[in-house]
């Protein structure tokens, strides 16, 4: 017969038997017996296993024998083999050459210089190991449609920078695919004139553009961007302030 | 042969202070073996199977016999190591060599013995509707009980078994039960009247006054 519950441990039923358990785990065990067979039966017949009836004559004389044979054989297999006793080696005095410390010392400077030789590598594979920023992007809004009047700053220009890339966001929509970049630094001096042309089906006529600026190009200080179309129409002009590395 | 009745502690003594070790541990085989294997068989183990697990039960008394307390019952620790025994060895699929009689199944679909007996103990329709409304009615009435009537009367209806068993499963005397049951039936009449029908004996009582 199939039960619900899980049936209880042999400890469990042994304690109900005993009359150990609390009234509450008492109930709850006659409330599994009541639909259980099994464990009901099994508890009988712990009541059974001190009545010396209990299973008399159910096994043979000659099967009793062969079970205690092969219980004995398993036992022994079990028991602690006792352990041959070791050839006593006669104690020599042990010898110390002279120039054991000699090379102890020796080996002590090589495990030194081994160790700090580890170190210093370990931290040139931390160095090499960091990520080498070599670029940086910042997008770049037309003067004309922001609303701050200073110009665009880069919070940090580190030295390892190579390349900044410049978006530039149009402030006016594009009608030819040709254009010219200029880039000068505060108080005239010109710094960088691109021009090219861009190949597209269909193009977005505010569709930013890349620009890639060499560090060489653009030490600390204020620019001015202009972006202007073949035919001379402004698309935007920006303004960035570059600080120091 | 080991005494009936021979005292169990003193042989566990002699085995725990190694003194005739051998001969006290032999004398606890031939005394707990028989009942053990009995033990094993009533679980539906085979033959071989229960010459196995008393001997596994054995070797696991010998390994402990150390940390046993004098104080204990030994039967009741006898029983916890042969029941985990049995149920380590079910766990790990030996059910299947439980001595259990196979019926094939066409035997019954193809109008053998079983099927014809079966054919021929079909009641009629309206006998069937009776029958489950009165185990209906019984059951309702058994439910309100008293919780300890009720369990006895529970037990000797639907695992039929005795005064004594139900007494030892209960922990109540057999007495105590005797008593629980003779009262369930008289409540039971008194609730169900007409409908009674002595679920002890499967008799209705309508010749009952």
């Amino acid at each position: 017969m199939s039960h619900p519950e899980p049936h209880p441990e042999p400890e469990a039923l042994a304690a109900y038997h005993a009359g150990e358990l609390t009234e509450p785990e008492e109930r709850r065990l006659q409330d599994h017996l009541l639909g259980c067979p099994e464990c009901a039966a099994l508890l009988l017949d712990l009541d059974g296993l001190s009545d010396p009836g209990f299973g008399a004559g159910s096994l043979a004389p000659a099967d009793q024998e062969t079970l205690w044979r092969s219980l004995q054989s398993e036992i022994r297999k079990e028991e602690p083999v006792p352990a041959p006793l070791a050839p006593v080696v006669p104690l020599r005095r042990a010898v110390s050459p002279r120039w054991l410390p000699a090379l102890a010392a020796a080996l002590l400077a090589v495990t030194i210089g081994l160790s700090a030789w580890v170190v210093s590598l370990q931290r040139k594979v931390d160095v090499l190991s960091r990520p080498q920023l070599a670029t940086q992007t910042v997008d770049l809004y037309s003067s004309g449609s922001r609303s701050e009047g200073s110009p665009q700053s880069l919070e940090t220009f580190p030295a390892n920078v190579l390349l900044l890339t410049v978006i530039l966001h149009p402030e006016k929509p594009r009608s030819t695919s040709r254009y010219r970049v200029q880039i000068t630094r505060a108080g005239g001096e010109g710094v960088w004139t691109s021009e090219w042309r861009r190949e597209v089906v269909q193009p977005d006529p505010y569709d930013p553009i890349p620009l890639g600026l060499p560090r060489s190009r653009l030490g600390p200080g204020n620019y001015r961007i202009h972006w202007i179309e073949e035919t001379g129409q402004r698309i935007g002009d920006y303004e960035l302030k570059v600080p120091g590395p | 042969m080991p005494e009936p009745g021979e005292p169990i502690q003193g042989l566990i003594e002699q085995l725990q202070t190694g003194s005739s070790r051998d001969e006290a541990f032999r004398r606890l085989f031939d005394l707990y073996s028989p009942r053990l294997y009995h033990f094993f068989i009533r679980r539906g183990f085979s033959h071989q199977d229960s010459l196995d697990l008393t001997q596994e039960t054995f070797l696991g008394i010998y390994r402990g016999m150390e940390t046993f307390r004098r104080d204990a019952s030994f039967e009741t620790w006898l029983f916890k190591i042969a029941t985990n025994a049995f149920r380590k060895r079910l766990r790990w699929g030996a059910a299947g060599k439980r001595d259990a009689r196979e019926v094939p199944l066409e035997d019954q679909d193809a109008g053998g013995p079983a099927g014809r007996v079966a054919a021929a103990d079909v009641p009629a329709p309206g006998e069937e509707m009776l029958r489950k409304e009165r185990s209906r009615l019984l059951r309702q009435a058994i439910d309100k009980l008293p919780e300890q009537m009720r369990k006895c009367l529970v037990l000797r209806i639907d695992q039929e078994l005795r005064y004594k068993e139900i007494a030892v499963l209960l922990r109540l005397s057999p007495e105590t039960v005797k008593v629980h049951l003779f009262q369930a039936r008289r409540r039971l009449r008194e609730e169900l009247g007409p409908y009674f029908q002595d679920p002890l004996t499967g008799e209705p009582e309508e010749a009952v006054p």
